[in-house]
């Protein structure tokens, strides 16, 4: 690097420390700010510093919330699993070049580009039109529709790095298509099609936009919102984001951590013992 | 030993075992990818029991070739049979034929004594029997104390010996082999080519191996196949390939030949006369009926070439004699290339042993040389 100069080099750290902070920023304020006295407000400065809110948040809000945090999980793992599922057929059908493969892409990504709140109006438009009260099914719809491309990219990537040969060779060996795939290569991009599906969980767990107009059961987002919105707000509403942005941290890292570090082991950035 | 085929027996009995079992016979091979085709027509026999490399730049169709005949890719034309059976619509998994790939492509997953065992599992042993022929196969390849290791905890040439023990566990007759030794460092590739060589002995089964590398053809074949756009140039042992190329690419590929362009002046009852860019040249034989006038390329490997340091004595020269200057000594070790150039322009390549005193005291564009080679070393690549 010594071509790049120093001063360059200390420029792309400070660099990375400002994306870090615009990044984190706002949580950070928002967990300092759960720690507020009980005469504190929403925002600095601190009146005193304690556990009230977080009390609260436990032992007044939680049973007012628990509805919304159960259905929300449930969506959110169903999301993920579904997600999953399909991106992982759809990335092999891609992977396979079936014809119209080359519009597989392009299709898939353009959930993306549609506006959210556009995507759920015309799901509740479409649910109204078919005369049918679909609740739980058309939340589920949409977050899927969210997930999926994000699902599908990653799933394409997993499969970009999967040699084909290590398919062949199991046919080679005597392997039926079924057992090629459940004893080779399932093992194989399972870490990938984790990732996949935790993608899709934590889209579905935050996700407002898409919801807002398809249910009336109000996820933890919407929950959210609507306390925002009608009730007089308080700091045990920083808790409460704390502590999801804590758990979303923790399962990530629970499971995600771990694939990227299989993934880079399988890659190669192990060294390999010398040669004999 | 049972990773030996069953042709070892028969051997072991004095019998001949090459040209029994794992012969492979191509009749109009085709394949084409889109627009391009990546094999044309070949049609080609490997006898049973032989080594025999396919030798060709990337994207010759040798590749390609090897899949079909490993069941990993469909022929678009033509049969390709093992033992008189066709194998055209025989799905990879039933044929008795294995494949070591490009990269080894071991399970990752699967620790050595998993991978080796993998074939016999599908192909539904008995867990003894399995356990048996695995342990085998395993002291075989000396790999016993490496059983319990994962494919990425093993340096190149383990991992090579753990995909040749899978490849042959299940007892092929034929053993594909695509650019084996293209992982390894230059040292151990030296070494495992031997390997390799001595491997086939020992089980005298059919190997197709293809390389983009001559040296490694030469090395290992029995029989070498010169492949160039999805055709076939020659085919012959690596004597005949490497000492009489029939044709323009095989004699450039296979390297350290002088190629000159020219045309047939004369044709006697013991020769050939040529006229090539101002240098004439006398030639024994043509792979193929020449007339004169008729445009044609000569051949002439550069250590063929002899060097004596002495002037042109003004008369006219003999064929197949030319003076000549060098331009640039290159020492190889072993060898030396002398780089020429004639009067008239023309390069010439000599390649003489380290030890022959004739290159010595050779002066860069001073010394006055002359070239000579005998009738019987120059090619005449006709087809």
């Amino acid at each position: 690097m010594r071509t790049r100069g120093r001063w360059f080099n200390r420029f792309l750290g400070l660099y990375f420390a400002l994306i870090l902070l615009f990044l984190y920023g706002p949580i950070l304020v928002m967990a300092v700010l759960s720690f507020q006295g009980p005469q504190g407000g929403m925002t600095f400065p601190m009146r005193g510093v304690g556990l009230h809110w977080w009390t609260r948040l436990f032992e007044v809000r939680a049973s007012e919330l628990q509805e919304a945090i159960i259905r929300t999980l449930l969506v959110a793992v169903e999301t993920g699993a579904i997600a999953a599922l399909f991106s992982v057929v759809i990335a092999f059908a891609y992977r396979r070049r079936l014809p119209g493969s080359s519009a597989l892409l392009p299709m898939v990504l353009l959930a993306l580009m549609t506006p959210g709140i556009l995507l759920g109006l015309g799901m509740s438009l479409w649910w109204r039109i078919l005369n049918f009260q679909p609740g739980h099914l058309a939340l589920l719809g949409v977050h899927v529709v969210w997930a999926l491309p994000f699902a599908f990219l990653v799933m394409i990537a997993v499969l970009n790095r999967f040699d084909p040969r290590v398919e062949e060779s199991a046919r080679d060996l005597g392997a039926s298509e079924a057992r090629t795939f459940f004893e080779i290569v399932l093992p194989i991009i399972w870490p990938g099609i984790l990732s996949a599906a935790l993608f899709g969980f934590t889209l579905s767990l935050n996700e407002f936009e898409r919801s807002v107009l398809v249910t009336s059961q109000n996820t933890l987002p919407l929950q959210l919102w609507a306390m925002l919105t009608v009730q007089i707000i308080e700091p045990d509403l920083y808790a409460l984001g704390t502590l999801t942005v804590l758990i979303t941290f923790v399962i990530v890292a629970a499971l995600f951590i771990p694939t990227v570090i299989g993934q880079f082991r399988r890659l190669g950035g192990a060294t390999p013992p010398s040669e004999e | 030993m049972t990773i030996l085929a069953q042709n070892e027996r028969p051997a072991d009995d004095g019998l001949v075992a090459s040209g029994q079992r794992g012969t492979v016979v191509l009749r109009g091979v085709s394949k084409r990818f889109g627009s391009t085709t990546a094999v044309d027509g070949v049609d080609l026999t490997i006898p049973g029991g032989s080594y025999v490399v396919l030798l060709g730049p990337s994207g010759c169709g040798k590749t390609t070739l090897l899949r079909m005949v490993g069941g990993h890719e469909v022929a678009d034309a033509g049969d390709i049979l093992l033992d008189g059976v066709r194998l055209n619509d025989v799905p990879a998994a039933q044929r008795d034929i294995s494949t070591v790939f490009q990269h080894y492509a071991l399970f990752p997953h699967k620790t050595v004594y998993e991978n080796v065992e993998f074939g016999l599992k599908m192909r539904r042993l008995s867990p003894d029997e399995r356990q048996r022929r695995v342990n085998e196969a395993l002291a075989f390849m000396d790999l016993t104390n490496l059983r319990d290791r994962l494919p990425k905890q093993l340096s190149g040439g383990q991992q090579q010996r753990v995909a040749l023990a899978r490849a042959l566990v299940t007892q092929p007759t034929v053993l594909l082999l695509d650019e084996p030794l293209g992982d390894l460092d230059r040292l151990l590739q030296l070494r495992m080519r031997v390997e390799l060589r001595t491997l086939q002995r020992r089980l005298r089964i059919t190997f197709i191996h293809v390389t983009h590398n001559q040296e490694e053809a030469l090395a290992i074949a029995d029989q070498i196949v010169v492949m160039q756009n999805g055709q076939i140039r020659q085919v012959g042992s690596p004597q005949a390939v490497y000492r009489r190329p029939t044709n323009l690419f095989t004699a450039s590929f296979m390297g350290d030949n002088n190629i000159l362009a020219g045309r047939v002046a004369s044709v006697d009852g013991d020769g050939i006369l040529l006229e090539c860019e101002g240098l004439r040249l006398r030639a024994r034989s043509a792979p193929e009926p020449v007339v004169p006038g008729q445009a044609i390329h000569a051949a002439i490997r550069a250590s063929t070439v002899r060097v004596r340091q002495e002037a042109a004595a003004g008369a006219t020269l003999p064929p197949n004699c030319v003076a000549a200057r060098a331009t640039f000594v290159e020492y190889l070790g072993d060898t030396v290339k002398l780089h020429c150039q004639t009067a008239s322009g023309l390069a010439l390549v000599a390649k003489v042993p380290e030890q022959d005193p004739s290159w010595q005291g050779i002066r860069e564009d001073e010394t006055d040389l002359m070239l000579e080679w005998d009738e019987d070393d120059v090619q005449l690549l006709t087809s």
